[in-house]
């Protein structure tokens, strides 16, 4: 299967390469009904190195990716009213050998998707992944707009990170800075609105998600937390907490709230303390849980600003702790099981939740603009070390999450250097859960872990070109003090001046830090790399 | 007796001599009379000294050193109605010594009517006119753009630019202001169609009928699907990888109270009007070199202004420029940079468009220019529908961005 998609897809880059290389084939196109049809997009390779030794590859072998895509956008004009849209992609990796004999192969949810092929963490050719958007856009009049289908729609300020951002799950196999913050995102299908209120110079979007998608591409598509130095494991694999802390739970594999499943017996491994884990998967699905929402838009006097509600379910997984049940180990079987051990309920589930968000942007009077937003949830769902008999060990809390930027685009433009302006953007992003002393981060990776009370990020990106776009030079720089953690990315990217600018190569850093590896960004500290991005765009 | 005759016959020769002598220098070249690298000095006159290199090297070899041909002049006036919505501002307002107006004006026609350099005010006022001049109700205009590096290929990018100007309508419903929740002036929406690496790049900009009132301007990045918001202070930035900033559209569109203003003196000038080399023609082009609008010259008349800005921070330290004495069309302008150096020369080529009342005014039909110090040339094709009736404001707000991007 794999051999018969890189052929698809070579043939693919080779008719756009001889296409547009004659500068004529993918010209908007007008049918003699008056519809037009356009075509454009991409083609990308990504080719990284880990910078530092791989516990995991356990033979020096530091190959991060080579990564070829693909992608297309498709606009065909019907007529005023209705358009249809689409975005396609064809990826393709080739297997690593590093990844050879890792425990968990799959890419997405535990359980039903896991694949029996170690190789299958590299695979794209899913239909959720090659069809990416695929919408009808109506427009009844001028004014109002709905889209029907699969598709992407971008909340918020934040540019650096996500916090009114929040419509998407996460693919993360494109993290790690190989793709824009679009390119991460999962579209999902839904009913989407917009309509303009022109007499108050303000939109109102709705959005209603009734989760038409394949289970696994309706939650974050996760790599399984890596044991290093295991035989093989997934090369973006965050690195699993294994930290000996009582009472907190310890042992080898999946990590389990307190109060749970395992003891460590030294010699033995782990053993089932109150029962044997029965591990079941429930994904968000139906009428019931239908993700639903709306977002006010408003520019008036200089000012842009907003409310939004989204009501959705959490993308990472909670562990949820059942019922007891039969019995998976009699008494006697070891010396010291002197009485039935039972099953142990354990549910892998996204709760649903709640949230409202408010932003603004504004020209400040003093050369910058300012951009602010909020978002409050007063039911969040977190797992909790704190479980009584019976309990099922989620909670739900007030979550705050805001960001206050300051942007300094086009005004810095020194005498010796005139063909484009030194722009800086500052993001300062806070994180706040008032009521959190006994929460887990992120449970089934980091049971250990306790969710802080407040955290902050402050991210920075400076960014210019030169010769007039010949050259752009970008750093960006990101500290947060969960874990004392952050990344820095410095990159150059040349575009060559023939076939219209069409090639472009870009050499990228990403150096990531940490003080641990169970907190912030140091959960994939290690995976520093070198990056060469180059996309040739038709 | 004898004397006196000889004297008088001297003095008159003299005096004769004087005005030929002057004459020689001042020739005007007839229609018909090709200009170029063998007879320029003779026309010199005619140009801003700094365009001559245009006949001398072709701006350093970015193009052919160029052959222009010059054409009957055919001038056009004011539009009846815009001089007429004028006319009622007659000596109802002023300027203070910010450059500000005053006396309350309403956007309705130009302030100062009938401005002549006797005012000792004139340049300002001139260039408020200048400001409020009338150039169409809306368009819905394309830009096809090309751009030279020395020693590197030609290449092209494409844009779509609608404009819509809320003031001073003549035509479109809601005349002549167009009464709108935000106050806004004008708003003008560039949305780059070509390259493909910036295809959906946009940059909306606002100007606000109060004119105390800074600009405000919105890019979209289409590879985050965001809008954002870009310091709107400082308009002389280049515009996504062209020469021409914000300030250079239309030669000069800076904020007017930030600029002083001097007038250098009165010219005459060969100005481009209705080059035949068109948008849709030089699409169809494989160039090596940048082509010249080098046809449909003729002679204007034109005040010379330098423009300087009052910000210390501004990249150019003074900008010249020539403008049609009755029309307020820009011809020709020369931008020093903060140093003082010679930095960018454009000249415009203009269309003749007409009004659905049969009147005909001219209106912006290309533009070309190269940035002298770091060379590179550039020159703009415009294809466009004036007041169609099709724009709106609700076209031009940075929630309409995306949907103009079609993401």
């Amino acid at each position: 299967m794999k051999k018969v998609f890189l052929f698809i897809l070579v043939l693919m880059v080779i008719m756009t390469f001889v296409f547009t290389s004659q500068g004529m084939a993918f010209e908007k196109t007008t049918f003699e009904n008056g519809s037009e049809l356009t075509v454009y997009g991409f083609l990308r390779n990504n080719t990284g190195m880990f910078t530092g030794t791989q516990e995991f590859a356990e033979n020096g072998n530091q190959l991060a990716t080579v990564r070829t895509w693909l992608r297309a956008y498709g606009d065909y004009k019907i007529n005023d009213q209705w358009r249809l849209w689409a975005a396609v992609q064809g990826v393709h990796e080739p297997t690593y050998k590093v990844e050879k004999d890792a425990q968990y192969s799959e890419n997405g949810g535990p359980g039903p998707t896991r694949h029996p092929r170690w190789w299958a963490y590299s695979e794209f050719y899913n239909i959720n992944d090659v069809l990416r958007e695929a919408y009808v856009s109506w427009t009844p009049n001028q004014g109002n707009n709905i889209r029907f289908g699969r598709q992407l729609a971008i909340w918020g300020e934040a540019l650096t990170t996500r916090v009114g951002d929040v419509i998407h799950p996460d693919d993360t196999r494109w993290g790690f800075a190989f793709a824009n913050l679009e390119d991460t995102r999962i579209p999902q299908y839904m009913i989407r609105g917009i309509h303009d209120i022109s007499s108050i110079s303000s939109s109102f979007e709705w959005i209603v998600n009734p989760l038409l998608l394949q289970q696994e591409w309706s939650v974050n598509r996760l790599p399984t937390p890596t044991n290093l130095g295991g035989p093989g494991e997934q090369r973006f694999a965050p690195a699993l907490d294994q930290r000996l802390v009582w009472p907190y739970n310890i042992g080898i594999g999946p990590m389990w709230p307190i109060t749970s499943s395992f003891v460590n017996i030294p010699g033995v491994g782990p053993f089932p303390l109150n029962g044997v884990p029965d591990v079941h998967f429930r994904y968000p699905t139906g009428i019931s849980d239908t993700r639903y929402g709306a977002k006010t838009s408003t520019t008036i006097s200089g000012w842009t600003f907003g409310l939004s509600y989204w009501h959705t379910q959490a993308y990472t997984a909670l562990v949820e702790r059942g019922a007891k049940h039969g019995v998976a180990m009699p008494a006697g079987t070891y010396p010291w099981v002197t009485a039935d051990i039972p099953y142990q309920e354990y549910t892998f589930t996204y709760p649903n939740y709640d949230m409202v968000g408010f932003y603004f942007n504004k020209q400040l009077p003093w050369p910058g603009v300012l951009r602010c937003e909020a978002v409050y949830s007063w039911n969040m769902p977190f797992n909790t070390f704190n479980m009584g008999p019976g309990e099922s060990g989620i909670v739900r809390r007030d979550n705050v999450k805001y960001l206050v930027a300051y942007d300094l685009m086009r005004y810095i433009m020194p005498s010796w250097h005139t063909t484009d302006s030194i722009n800086i953007i500052f993001e300062h992003i806070g994180e706040w859960t008032p009521n959190s002393s006994d929460l887990q981060y992120l449970a089934p990776a980091y049971g250990s872990t306790k969710y802080p009370n407040y955290h902050a990020q402050f991210n920075t990106r400076i960014w210019t070109t030169w010769l007039y776009n010949k050259v752009n030079t970008e750093l960006v720089v990101g500290y947060d003090t969960f874990g004392n953690s952050g990344f820095v990315m410095p990159s150059v990217k040349y575009t060559f001046p023939w076939l219209n600018e069409r090639l472009s190569a870009e050499l990228k850093y990403i150096g990531i830090y940490g003080q641990n590896q169970y907190e912030g960004m140091g959960i994939v500290r290690g995976k520093d790399m070198v990056l060469l991005t180059t996309q040739f765009n038709f | 007796m004898k004397k006196e005759k000889v004297f008088t016959i001297i003095a008159v020769t003299i005096l004769s001599l004087c005005l030929t002598i002057q004459s020689f220098g001042q020739e005007l070249p007839k229609p018909g009379t090709v200009i170029n690298k063998s007879n320029y000095k003779q026309y010199a006159h005619l140009w801003p000294e700094e365009a001559l290199v245009l006949f001398e090297d072709g701006l350093g070899g970015l193009v052919k050193p160029i052959n222009i041909t010059v054409a009957e002049p055919k001038p056009f006036k004011l539009l009846t109605k815009f001089k007429a919505l004028s006319e009622k501002n007659k000596d109802k307002y002023g300027v203070d010594k910010d450059g500000n107006l005053t006396g309350g004006f309403d956007s309705v026609g130009q302030p100062f009517p009938g401005v002549t350099p006797v005012d000792k005010d004139f340049a300002l006022k001139f260039m408020w006119n200048y400001a409020f001049n009338y150039v169409g109700d809306s368009e819905e205009l394309i830009v096809y753009s090309l751009l030279q590096r020395k020693g590197e290929v030609v290449r092209a990018t494409e844009a779509e630019m609608p404009r819509i100007w809320f003031y001073n309508r003549l035509y479109e419903n809601q005349k002549p202001t167009y009464q709108n929740p935000q106050g806004l002036a004008k708003a003008i929406l560039y949305r780059i169609v070509l390259p493909e690496s910036l295809k959906n790049t946009m940059n909306l900009e606002y100007r606000y009928l109060d004119l105390k009132k800074g600009d405000d301007t919105y890019l979209y990045l289409p590879a985050m699907r965001r809008v954002m918001r870009a310091d709107a202070g400082q308009r002389s930035v280049p515009m996504a990888g062209l020469i021409v900033t914000l300030d250079d559209v239309n030669l000069f569109d800076g904020r007017t109270a930030e600029f002083t203003y001097k007038l250098v003196k009165e010219q005459k000038i060969l100005a481009c009007f209705d080059p035949k080399m068109s948008f849709d023609w030089v699409k169809k082009q494989k160039l090596d070199l940048l082509p010249v609008f080098d046809d449909g010259w003729e002679v204007r008349d034109t005040y010379v202004i330098d423009i300087t800005p009052k910000s210390p921070r501004y990249p150019q330290s003074k900008k010249r420029i020539w403008i049609d004495k009755e029309t307020y069309a820009p011809y020709h302008t020369v931008v020093w940079d903060r140093a003082g150096k010679f930095w960018k020369y454009w000249f415009m080529a203009r269309s003749r468009a007409k009004t659905p009342d049969g009147e005909i005014f001219d209106v912006e039909g290309g533009m070309q220019g190269w940035d002298a110090q770091f060379g590179m040339g550039g020159v703009n094709f415009m294809k466009y529908k004036m007041n169609t009736g099709k724009l709106r404001h609700e076209d031009f707000t940075p929630q309409a961005l995306p949907k103009v991007a079609k993401q």
